[in-house]
């Protein structure tokens, strides 16, 4: 990455998380949204407190407006793709002006689909879309290698905190924890992150163990 | 020709550590038609990378930068400057015929100035100008800063070198009289002065109006500008991640004259 | 055409799927804005545009010479008394701390942003923008989108092609390189025009900077990257004001400046892109004497013409501005806290002889101009249906490089209102493309 300052790298790995912490939780609202329309109208407590947040919302319906479009609810999907947006438009040089213009349309579409109150979980699969184009951009225009494993990075060590949150199979997270490593390994010439191996390995290592270590390279 | 050892020191204490400080030194005498700088020798602390330079107006700068945390900073210069007398021989720039940010005049000043009567003649005036900015000044240390405007200390009527000088080169100035500021060292003094050089024949002269006098010897120039901005000595910007800094400068000038 | 202005909608879709903003802070809110876009164009007939371009090149090399000129030690035009001392040594864009530094090639005024009016005769020059000069990124992104959404348009019509201002830039930032890379310098994100900064530094192939990222070390520039390497730059296209650029020269606790900065431009050792300092010169006050300009360095007659300026500080044209001044627009050159723009038919008899008065006491104040009626363009109503007539101005791009060339397009701006002459972007103006035509 010859020409991507540390602030840079910090954008990238951001952009990884935030994009795919609005691109996993869309599944997953819809997910948890689907138990609430018949038998489990207060699913949305249990969605709450493995993410660790908690929402004033009463039914299925105020569960979904607050977790897409609340700009205060730290969580929402409006939120992590306003940072998502805020991280990307600092890089467009090095992620190319069509990769940004994904983010731009899932944000706008978060706006546009969500700002009244009848909002349609089916429109979520708008946003979705946006976000699987902007992955598929980061494949095809970034050229810097060292660029696009800094955002897949974040994008991994993103997913592997959801999947254990949401209790997700322990072969689809040894999957994420493989291609995190794999990344890591390419970008850490430093060997800044030399334990980050055995944190992955180890039975009683938190996601946010994993987090802070990889962190560590992109401070 | 005269000779003079010189040593200036300027130490700084912060009141909390400071990071990646950055500064502009004006503190090297030049070489000009009067003064010959020999066997001169700076010493930074901490030790800090610096490259010299040379400012707008021909002055050398020391720039460099301290990135480790530090709670002090020192410079020091010593050397020897042989002084011919007073004169600097050299084309002149117009940009000193006319009114600079702390050099202007206010209002009161083209007032007062209006009600003298200012007699013929370059040199007759300037030592005029001088004498009335002497006689209408208090010297009080404390009252201004390094960036009061000469309008301000006209207003105080008290103030510092700096500010007696500021007042004579607006007023100078405003009579056509090419002005502009000297800072350097003067035999005997504790710490830096500041004086004025105006342009008569050709030639850069200095009138001295702290002390009322027509400079010839004595003088050693650290640098010249259209006003005090032009010639901080030091300048330097740093951070701190621990709160507002509290600077405490102390500085010694030691000049002597080699018999 | 017709094609085209069916499309309004689907332009405005694109023009927000890519985020062409600018942004403003209303009310201490920072917020982006779409920069209305619309679709009929500004047109420029080949052979017209060949009169500007030889004007505008004229225009860019005179201005050249003079920053030139004054910042030496010399100021030949001064002591020729074509242009008085005092109109530069007092203004506030002259910088002392810019005398006597050489840029990279001589050259001062890499971008212009030139502002011209149509009137029913001829083009007229507003003004001249010298120092960061923005806005050409619009019409750029804007050609590209319409492009898209209406090919047949560009089948039909013979356009010169404007996307090449990337390539115009960036060969201009290798002619002035100093050695190393090119970087825009932003002063971040929250600035009105970042849009434009990353946009340009992406198109242009250069290193979108924040002022962190860059270091001077040993009179040199260097860009820190991520692997604790350091690249070295030699050139700048900063679009920070010559205020902020370094605190050790300029202001002392600015902190979007890149310390040292001024050490190592004054070395040689990068190109500022604009040089500091331009500020003298496109001056309202300055702006006078640009024809004169024109015949003493360059021995030519002025091609493109001033709007027609009077300066109290010459006895013949302070006689006319005191017997016409009803009919004039009156300026105050001292920037901050003037009394801005003034027409004097909105004035009544008292506040007229109010201001003759001021012009007798501050010549050197002010300027006076003629009003100049200029041309109304066409710009479709709110519901895309009919159209109204607005007034519209034009910032032309000249590059200075080894050579001087003028981009096929420019930005034209228009007023939402339909009494406005106001076109800024910040006050609800919108903006066209200009088609600069093949025939």
């Amino acid at each position: 990455m010859d020409n991507v300052s540390v602030n840079k790298a910090n954008c990238l790995y951001w952009l990884g998380r935030y994009t795919e912490r609005a691109y996993k939780l869309s599944h997953i609202i819809t997910e948890f949204y689907d138990r609430m329309v018949d038998y489990d109208s207060t699913a949305y407590k249990e969605f709450c407190s493995r993410l660790g947040i908690t929402l004033d919302v009463a039914d299925k319906e105020s569960f979904l407006k607050t977790i897409i479009s609340d700009e205060n609810c730290p969580s929402s999907i409006k939120t992590s793709m306003s940072k998502a947006y805020d991280n990307s438009i600092i890089l467009r040089e090095q992620i190319d002006t069509e990769t940004v213009a994904y983010i731009q349309l899932a944000y706008n579409n978060v706006m546009r689909l969500f700002s009244d109150n009848h909002c349609r979980i089916y429109d979520l699969q708008q946003v979705v879309d946006n976000l699987m184009s902007f992955w598929g951009a980061v494949d095809d225009y970034i050229i810097d290698d060292y660029v696009r494993d800094t955002i897949k990075a974040g994008k991994y060590v993103e997913r592997i905190d959801i999947f254990t949150r949401f209790d997700r199979s322990e072969y689809k997270i040894k999957g994420c924890k493989n291609r995190l490593k794999r990344y890591i390994h390419h970008l850490d010439t430093d060997h800044i992150c030399y334990d980050l191996d055995e944190i992955l390995e180890s039975s009683v290592a938190t996601p946010d163990d994993i987090a802070a270590c990889v962190g560590k390279l992109f401070k | 020709m005269k000779t003079y050892d010189f040593e200036f020191t300027t130490k700084i204490d912060f009141s909390l550590p400071v990071i990646n400080h950055n500064f502009v030194l004006k503190c090297i005498p030049h070489n000009s038609f009067c003064q010959m700088i020999y066997d001169e020798k700076l010493t930074v602390e901490p030790d800090a990378n610096f490259t010299t330079g040379k400012d707008s107006y021909g002055n050398i700068t020391v720039n460099g930068t301290i990135l480790p945390e530090h709670t002090s900073f020192m410079f020091s210069v010593k050397g020897k400057a042989g002084l011919g007398k007073y004169k600097i021989m050299e084309e002149l720039n117009r940009v000193y015929l006319y009114p600079s940010s702390s050099a202007k005049l206010s209002d009161n000043m083209i007032a007062f100035l209006k009600k003298l009567s200012i007699p013929e003649g370059t040199e007759n005036t300037v030592k005029f100008i001088s004498e009335t900015v002497y006689n209408y000044m208090t010297y009080t240390k404390g009252v201004t800063d390094i960036n009061t405007t000469a309008a301000e200390a006209f207003e105080l009527k008290q103030g510092v070198c700096q500010d007696y000088a500021h007042i004579v080169i607006a007023f100078l100035r405003e009579l056509k009289i090419p002005a502009r500021y000297a800072a350097g060292f003067i035999e005997g003094d504790g710490e830096t002065h500041a004086w004025v050089e105006y342009y008569h024949n050709g030639a850069w002269y200095a009138i001295d109006p702290t002390n009322n006098n027509i400079v010839d010897y004595g003088y050693i120039k650290l640098s010249q500008g259209l006003d005090s901005l032009g010639c901080s000595v030091e300048r330097g910007c740093f951070v701190s991640n621990q709160g507002i800094v509290n600077q405490t400068a102390n500085v010694t000038v030691k000049v002597g004259e080699i018999k | 055409m017709e094609h085209l202005r069916e499309q309004k909608e689907r332009v405005n879709e694109t023009l927000d799927r890519y985020g062409v903003k600018f942004s403003l802070y209303k009310n201490g809110q920072f917020i982006e804005q779409l920069f209305p876009f619309d679709a009929i164009p500004r047109i420029i007939k080949a052979k017209d545009f060949q009169k500007l371009e030889k004007g505008l090149i004229q225009r860019s090399h005179a201005l050249n010479l003079f920053l030139n000129d004054i910042y030496s030690d010399k100021g030949y035009i001064l002591r020729d008394k074509i242009v008085p001392e005092e109109y530069v040594y007092n203004a506030p864009g002259f910088l002392p701390e810019c005398m006597n530094i050489k840029p990279p090639q001589g050259v001062y005024n890499h971008i212009s942003g030139i502002d011209l009016v149509e009137a029913p005769d001829d083009w007229y020059i507003l003004e001249d923008n010298l120092r960061v000069p923005s806005g050409a990124s619009y019409p750029m992104i804007a050609r590209d989108i319409t492009r898209r959404i209406s090919p047949e348009t560009f089948e039909i019509n013979k356009i010169v092609d404007n996307r090449n201002y990337p390539q115009l830039l960036k060969s201009m930032f290798d002619d002035v390189n100093c050695g190393g890379i090119t970087v825009v310098l932003t002063p971040g994100r929250y600035n009105s025009a970042f849009f434009e900064h990353s946009y340009l530094a992406e198109k242009t192939g250069s290193v979108l900077a924040f002022p962190e990222d860059l270091e001077v070390i040993d009179s040199k520039v260097y860009y820190k990257t991520f692997n604790s390497t350091h690249q070295r730059v030699g050139a700048i296209y900063r679009r920070v004001s010559d205020d902020y650029i370094d605190p050790m020269t300029f202001v002392q606790d600015s902190v979007i400046g890149v310390p040292h900065l001024m050490e190592a431009y004054s070395k040689g050792n990068v190109a500022i892109i604009n040089a500091p300092g331009n500020g003298v010169a496109d001056d309202k006050g300055i702006y006078y004497f640009v024809p004169a300009m024109i015949k003493y360095y360059l021995g030519e007659e002025p091609i493109l013409k001033n709007a027609p300026t009077y300066i109290p500080y010459y006895d013949n044209d302070k006689k006319y501005i005191l017997d016409n001044i009803e009919n004039l627009v009156i300026k105050d050159v001292s920037e901050a806290g003037g009394y801005g723009v003034i027409f004097g038919r909105d004035l009544t008899n008292e506040k007229l002889e109010e201001l003759k008065n001021i012009i007798n006491e501050n010549p050197r104040r002010f300027i006076a101009q003629e009003i100049i009626n200029f041309l109304d363009l066409q710009v479709l109503s709110d519901d895309g249906q009919t159209t109204v007539p607005r007034k519209a101005d034009l910032r032309a791009f000249v590059i200075h490089g080894k050579d001087v060339k003028v981009w096929n397009s420019g930005l034209t701006r228009f007023s939402r209102n339909p009494d406005s002459f106001v076109v800024n972007s910040s006050q609800g103006g919108g903006f066209k493309d200009t088609w600069i035509m093949y025939q």
